[in-house]
């Protein structure tokens, strides 16, 4: 893509995600074994052929900054091409952290070179596009904006932006999150910006005065009212995993070719170091293992049975355990004799052996999130433990380095919380 | 001031490996699913932290270049790292291609003296094993030898295989045999040595006085006379892979817990740039699909039954489709009920749909190449493609390429087939 940059929104930390994102940008968060959600738009990118990249963050920069690198696990390093992170700065004027999406990229606008067009895309949708094809249609209709849209029930509107288009597909008005949706049409988060459109509009809100500047809220709906912006209607796979249900769901997608979301397909990168496969082996499934209708990480041992499952690099399962519909992230052990059913461990936690954690039964949704976690998953934070022989309850929630106790029980929809102090990794 | 520098042997030929090593360097042939032979030497300088490496080559060399890319896959990148390929060269004083181990060092003396490493720690890059070398150049220092050489014990009956090293209880090398008829030990070099650089410089110019091109035929039994040569002892698991049965042994090795080979803890790290691993997902297991006793890479895609078998990225086993005591390289693919046992494919190969590719049957050996080939493996050369429903007998070996009607209806054992023969 000649004369396009990019930015990827990339800075966001949601509360609905539960103890997966106690301590983590979203952007950040593993997904499908090897991933982590920044890797699809970033692919996309790559593929698209965009040669300069800002990736706007201000959350927990670190693990992000180690992942992204200079861009070269995408491709996209050279003498023209290049991936920056972009952190929060300070200058004469400027001496606050970034305040919404609109001001991230206001302040950055020093990043464009020569380019004409912008491409703004956020970090933590999962998908695979050419973006071209929205250049293209942006072109064909000289729109000042082109943004996409997916077709969604109107109830699922509620909590994306929402736009009325003419039947040439010219957006009349837009809603962000609206009660009552007027219209199917989803925004991906996918904007195709003129630039100076872009600066214009965003010296605009910033005269304004707010504490935050949001695109969707300060940008989007005031370049529509100017009558030239276009919708680009993709028909394709889209997940945004914002809840725990939804996470759940695009895990199990990923095991579903028919879903639409195909990695043998799709050709997502990531940073092979930091997603671990870069010092193990092969995975290794002994004469006593048995899988099916899952995916296996490098690096994994699997010695019991493992169904309808993702593993990530690393991960062990012993002689006689049962793992069933679980996400179990990198390096998780899981003991001989346990019973996992729909759970969801985050990085390096322990299950001992003879656990029971899950039930295929019906269970009342998570006491915290009552609307987002009903789908019956066991969410393990980062480095908990579950001593030997306990058994945890359907739609719990267990907090980082948190510890369960060897035999005891986790009752259905309550949260286990860390007793002691905070570790290592959510001090910085 | 560098202290050790490594000089890696790479251009192995590989004659043995018949059409497994006919497109590239014996030490490129892959190994143990995403591994390459040369991944074991190179790992063991890694996490023995030498990072200056000069890796000399001659057979082949396109595929081996493409994996070593700039060494920081192995942290020979960088300021105080360097991955050198050093490929013989023509030059004034009339230098030709490499005649031998020590030759080919001899060509290259111009990179020992740009480092001015302490010593040369020589190496070759065809053999599957752990060691840490810092062990050895310590004794090397301790012991206050010119030259170390490791060497491991081996049965009696195969020292006429090897250099033979007789030591003092002082680890010191006291007489050498190379290839013998009559042993006077079973202790064989493993072709790593410690050199002082003095000493290699010196002993070298020796060797190229008096016409020798060899470390183990000339240049050690000529210094025996004059240096204190100690000798490193090993015991650990170590295969030289030079054939097809002992390749093939020695990847199946990977999948026995008790065998010695273990890839997770010693560390061994490979170009995941190369075939694209990087890029590749996790392995898919689809619902039908079944795997046991296996090692299954990124990128594949298992529909099927896979076991005792090893999978390299990419290889895509469909439904219906068995695969059993297999070596199944990058990207080849096992069609819809397709029945693959006891062979070795190698990259991009196809079995097409239906068809039976090897048995257990062991009785007629290759017709052409029956030194190489008796076991009973079938041996399918690079992007071989098996038409849907044929049947290729044990011992068989499929040149590379071969595809449709070089295969007729059915190949009996111990064939060899030949794109564009039949």
């Amino acid at each position: 893509m000649k004369n396009v940059a990019a930015f990827v929104l990339a800075g966001g930390r949601v509360a609905d995600l539960g103890v997966l994102t106690l301590r983590r940008a979203k952007s950040a968060l593993p997904f499908a074994g090897v991933y982590r959600f920044v890797d699809f738009p970033m692919s996309n990118l790559a593929l698209s052929g965009v040669d300069r990249v800002g990736v706007l963050s201000q959350y927990r920069l670190s693990s992000l900054m180690d992942h992204i690198r200079n861009g070269a696990s995408w491709g996209i390093v050279g003498r023209k091409r290049e991936v920056h992170v972009l952190s929060p700065f300070q200058g004469e004027g400027n001496v606050d952290w970034y305040r919404g999406t609109a001001d991230a990229v206001y302040r950055n606008l020093n990043f464009l070179k020569g380019e004409d067009r912008v491409l703004i895309v956020s970090g933590d949708h999962v998908y695979h596009m050419d973006y071209n094809r929205l250049l293209e249609e942006h072109v064909r209709t000289g729109a000042h904006l082109t943004m996409a849209f997916k077709r969604f029930t109107r109830e699922a509107c509620r909590s994306f932006g929402t736009a009325d288009v003419d039947s040439g597909g010219r957006v009349l008005s837009y809603q962000e999150k609206p009660a009552s949706p007027r219209s199917d049409l989803g925004s991906l988060t996918v904007y195709l910006f003129e630039r100076d459109v872009l600066e214009h509009y965003l010296r605009l809100a910033m005269q304004t005065g707010k504490e935050s500047y949001h695109l969707y809220e300060d940008v989007v709906p005031q370049v529509v009212a100017s009558g030239k912006v276009q919708s680009f209607l993709w028909d394709g796979y889209w997940a945004y995993a914002r809840t725990v249900d939804d996470y759940f769901k695009a895990s199990m997608d990923v095991l579903d070719p028919a879903s639409g979301l195909d990695l043998d397909r799709w050709e997502v990168f990531t940073n092979a170091d930091q997603a671990g496969v870069g010092d193990v082996a092969p995975a290794y499934v002994t004469a006593l293992a048995g899988v099916e209708d899952s995916r296996l990480s490098p690096g994994c041992l699997v010695n019991g049975v493992v169904r309808r499952s993702i593993l990530s690099p690393g991960v062990v399962v012993e002689e006689g355990a049962q793992v069933t519909e679980c996400v179990l992230m990198h390096g998780v052990r899981v003991g001989r004799n346990c019973k996992l059913h729909r759970v969801i461990a985050d990085k390096h936690v322990v299950i001992e052996d003879g656990c029971q954690l899950g039930h295929e039964g019906a269970a009342a949704p998570f006491a915290g999130a009552p609307q987002f976690h009903t789908c019956g998953a066991v969410l393990l934070g980062r480095e908990s433990r579950v001593a030997a022989g306990a058994r945890v309850g359907a739609n719990t929630q267990v907090e980082p380095a948190a510890v369960v106790a060897a035999g005891s029980q986790v009752d259905d929809s309550s949260l286990v919380k860390r007793m002691g102090e905070e570790p290592w990794f959510a001090r910085w | 001031m560098v202290r050790t520098l490594v000089m890696l042997l790479a251009g192995g030929r590989g004659t043995r490996l018949n059409i497994l090593a006919a497109h590239r360097a014996k030490p490129a042939v892959p190994f143990a699913g995403m591994y390459r032979i040369l991944d074991f030497t190179l790992s063991n300088c890694m996490n023995a932290r030498l990072g200056r490496v000069g890796v000399l080559t001659q057979y082949r060399p396109q595929s081996l270049v493409n994996h070593l890319g700039s060494g920081e896959h192995w942290d020979m990148a960088g300021k105080t790292g360097v991955l050198k390929i050093l490929p013989p060269y023509q030059a004034s004083d009339d230098f030709d291609w490499y005649h031998g181990t020590a030759d080919a060092v001899y060509q290259n003396l111009n990179f020992i003296w740009r480092y001015k490493p302490e010593r040369v720690l020589i190496l070759s890059g065809d053999h599957i094993y752990r060691m840490d070398y810092r062990q050895m150049l310590d004794q090397h220092r301790e012991a206050g030898s010119a030259i170390t050489i490791a060497a491991m014990p081996v049965p009696w009956e195969e020292t006429h295989r090897f250099g033979i090293i007789v030591a003092d209880e002082q680890r010191r090398v006291v007489g050498f045999q190379e290839k013998p008829k009559q042993a006077r030990s079973n202790l064989a070099s493993m072709g790593i040595y410690v050199f002082e650089t003095e000493v290699l410089l010196d002993e070298l110019k020796r060797m190229a006085a008096s016409g020798g091109t060899d470390f183990g035929a000339d240049v050690i039994p000529s210094a025996l006379e004059r240096r204190r040569i100690g000798v490193f002892p090993f015991t650990g698991y170590w295969r030289d892979v030079g054939t097809i049965d002992s390749y093939f042994d020695a990847n199946r090795d990977v999948l026995k817990p008790d065998s010695g080979i273990q890839l997770a803890q010693w560390k061994v790290r490979t170009n995941l740039l190369y075939e694209s691993v990087y890029a590749m997902p996790p392995a898919a297991v689809r619902p039908g699909g079944k795997l046991k006793e296996s090692l299954v890479s990124a990128g594949c895609q298992v529909a099927g039954k896979v076991e005792r078998s090893i999978l390299s990225p990419g290889v895509v086993v469909e439904k219906g489709a068995e695969v059993s005591d297999c070596i199944v390289m990058h990207r080849a693919v096992i069609r819809a009920g397709a029945r693959v046992v006891r062979a070795i494919v190698d990259k991009r190969c196809i079995v097409g749909e239906g068809a039976v590719v090897g048995s257990y049957e062991t009785a007629i050996p290759n017709a052409e190449f029956p030194s190489h080939l008796s076991s009973g493996l079938v041996v399918m050369g690079k992007a071989a493609d098996v038409p849907a429903g044929a049947t290729v007998g044990a011992n068989t070996i499929v040149f590379p390429g071969a595809s449709g009607a070089d295969f007729g209806d059915a190949v009996p054992p111990g064939s060899t087939i030949r794109p564009g023969k039949r």
